[in-house]
């Protein structure tokens, strides 16, 4: 059994880990708000370029539309874009991602179609590497501040654009936390080359409010859509970019909040030791006076 | 004029939403030519050039000017969209920085040239562009 003096000590390192989680949690909370922020910001902007970019996707015979937005015909290399957190402290978070990225290995393998991957953020790279050192091609950090830039997404975006541009890869799908609630987060899969329209609006899309207006485009179609789709591709991943954030603070709360809820527990446990302890001393201290003076 | 016919007009970032007005007429940098877009304008899919968006809240008013580094707009008979890479209210350009971003981006021209990367080059070019319509924007 442990001393009282050890219990102490072990009380007041429980409690001041508590302060930190604590903390870390309130941080967290206010780095979500800020994030979602932007995301709300972030949001008319994709939408108009996704408008734009299946408009002009519905005009291009699918025969000579761009390689970047159908594919390259051939499905011999797949990059995998990875995007998980710089940090961890956020409960499955990063895992979560990692082992989804695995499991998508596994399946491309079978299929023996090569897999290339591009890490953002260190975390996953760190647990990729191990791994699947081998396979990846790329890596980057996530920019360091509060926000994400959208220049950053668009670094991203030029580096992936390049590979594809040198036949590096025939496809790319994205794979990273999207954000439902502070609790939850789900990992997602986007195929981003060739072009996947988002489920939401799939089907029976109303045709947006133009149904017939024939547009003109300026310049032309192809040089219009050369343009758009690598711009539409760091939106997307722009877009991935602020989910995750979003994910990574919800996530790192919760896990926060779980670690204060079980030091809370554990200073409850100790105290109760403590107290029963401290109380058996002072009881064996006063039956040793009281038989003390009994035997005089 | 006062019953003019109005178009929504939205000039949105990746970053933010910069303006969102009803004016009479907007006129726009697009890569093939300014263009101005009044009611009921043939639908129209364009990219821009860097320079500069007026938006004239009234025919005869003076425009509200903004600088655009490039993007793309769609117009139609009621509205008109602009995706901007980048957007700023043309008096908020701070005219010494952006001589030194001229001067600065000419220098980079300068340097690609000497060298042999074409990437490069073309990516200091158009920096040169965007510097140099900033510069002309600001005025």
């Amino acid at each position: 059994m442990s001393s009282l003096k050890e219990l102490r000590t072990r009380i007041s390192s429980v409690r001041s880990t508590r302060k930190i989680t604590q903390a870390m949690k309130m941080v967290a909370a206010s780095k979500l708000r800020r994030v979602q922020e932007r995301t709300e910001r972030a949001r008319p902007y994709a939408a108009g370029m996704e408008a734009m970019v299946a408009r002009l996707a519905g005009t291009v015979a699918p025969e000579d539309a761009p390689p970047l937005l159908v594919g390259t015909g051939s499905r011999k290399v797949a990059l995998l874009l990875v995007i998980t957190a710089d940090r961890g402290l956020c409960g499955a978070f990063n895992t979560g991602v990692v082992r989804a990225v695995r499991r998508k290995l596994a399946a491309l393998a079978e299929d023996s179609v090569e897999a290339k991957i591009y890490c953002v953020g260190r975390k996953g790279h760190d647990m990729l590497r191990r791994t699947h050192g081998a396979r990846i091609v790329g890596s980057r950090l996530l920019p360091p501040g509060r926000d994400l830039p959208f220049a950053e997404a668009a670094a991203v975006a030029e580096e992936i654009l390049g590979l594809f541009a040198d036949g590096g890869f025939d496809l790319c799908t994205m794979h990273y936390n999207r954000f439902r609630s502070a609790m939850s987060q789900v990992v997602t899969e986007t195929g981003v080359i060739p072009r996947t329209a988002p489920e939401s609006e799939a089907p029976d899309e109303p045709a947006a409010p133009t149904v017939g207006a024939l547009h003109e485009f300026e310049p032309g179609e192809d040089e219009l859509l050369a343009e758009l789709l690598p711009r539409n591709l760091a939106v997307q991943i722009h877009g991935a970019f602020l989910e995750s954030a979003a994910g990574e603070h919800g996530a790192r709360m919760t896990a926060m909040e779980n670690a204060t809820r079980n030091a809370g527990d554990m200073i409850g446990r100790l105290e109760l030791s403590y107290n029963r302890q401290r109380q058996a001393a002072i009881t064996k201290e006063l039956i040793e006076i009281i038989s003390g003076s009994e035997a005089l | 004029m006062a019953d003019a016919p109005l178009i929504d007009l939205e000039l949105i970032t990746p970053e933010a939403t910069v303006l969102a007005a009803t004016p009479e007429m907007v006129v726009v940098p697009g890569s093939e030519g300014e263009f101005g877009v009044l009611r009921d304008h043939a639908p129209v899919l364009s990219s821009l050039r860097p320079g500069v968006v007026q938006v004239h809240a009234t025919f005869d008013a003076e425009p509200e000017c903004y600088f655009v580094t490039g993007g793309f707009t769609e117009a139609g008979p009621a509205h008109c969209l602009i995706l901007a890479d980048a957007a700023v209210p043309v008096s908020e350009i701070d005219v010494e920085a952006a001589d030194r971003a001229v001067a600065e981006a000419e220098e980079a021209v300068r340097e690609a040239g000497a060298g042999t990367d074409e990437a490069a080059r073309e990516r200091a070019d158009r920096v040169l562009d965007v510097a140099t319509a900033r510069r002309a924007a600001a005025g």
